[in-house]
């Protein structure tokens, strides 16, 4: 099993398309104690914070039991993004950030980070969601992130290639 | 616990705030106290923003900057219309990874 190590600001952002219940079917949920607190603040406020802490409760989302050194001192990221990346070094694990310094970071390391359209588009890959559904998600969390438009195209156009080559491999099969 | 902070203004800003001051029926030290405290949160923000879509600093870090939750700083970068700080070349960097 996949374990792919979230930051707020994807869980966020998930939690508002309304697909972090789906998280699991691509891997374990993994957060780090920062990310875990500065989720759940705020949770009089954001009816997001309080969906979170459900999910801490029902054990969708885990808090990782790594004992953390803050192996990296970048003073451009913030504390549970410095976790996140640590947690991928020492556990294998996948870092989804929604943030530039934050994957730029995670690729110094050689991890392979993901993004929230990533894993949308993983989504649609692993037939969690179909074709239809990820336009739906995509154009909600495109609105809320205010997605620049060629990458709003670029995203459609991997959609697309996905949902051919699924075709292709059912019409050789 | 408060400390005394002395400040030099022209005469016709310090005759705006006792305008002000009487219109909102305020004494002219509070009324100053009050546009302080939150010309000081607004400045935080458009410092953190600024950082923010320059790429200098994370979101997280912004959010800190601004003094403010992640929940709040993202849904004011919402409200805001400022858009991802991630460009096309972060996603093709990122698949090609």
């Amino acid at each position: 099993m996949k374990k792919l190590v979230y930051d707020a600001c994807s869980l966020i952002y998930l939690t508002k398309i309304q697909l972090k219940e789906k998280l699991p079917l691509l891997g374990t949920v993994i957060v780090s104690p920062s990310v875990k607190n500065e989720l759940i603040t705020d949770i009089n406020s954001f009816s997001d914070a309080k969906t979170l802490k459900s999910n801490f409760d029902n054990k969708i989302i885990n808090e990782s039991k790594l004992k953390l050194k803050n192996i990296f001192s970048s003073e451009y990221l913030g504390r549970g993004e410095k976790e996140t990346i640590e947690i991928c070094i020492k556990s294998e694990g996948i870092p989804v950030t929604d943030d530039h310094q934050a994957i730029n970071n995670a690729l110094n390391f050689g991890l392979k980070p993901k993004t929230s359209e990533i894993i949308l588009l993983d989504f649609l890959r692993n037939n969690i969601i179909n074709y239809q559904e990820f336009k739906a998600f995509f154009k909600e969390l495109a609105l809320i992130k205010s997605l620049k438009s060629d990458i709003i195209l670029f995203f459609k156009n991997k959609a697309k290639e996905i949902v051919n080559e699924k075709k292709k491999f059912q019409g050789e099969n | 616990m408060t400390k005394q902070m002395n400040l030099r203004l022209d005469e016709d800003l310090i005759k705006e705030f006792e305008d002000l001051a009487k219109h909102e029926n305020l004494d002219r030290s509070s009324l100053v106290k009050k546009i302080l405290i939150k010309g000081l949160q607004q400045e935080r923000l458009n410092l953190a923003v600024q950082k923010y879509v320059l790429k200098e600093i994370s979101i997280e870090k912004a959010a800190e900057i601004a003094k403010l939750s992640l929940h709040e700083f993202i849904s004011k970068l919402s409200q805001l219309g400022i858009p991802s700080n991630l460009s096309l070349e972060d996603f093709r960097k990122i698949i090609s990874s």
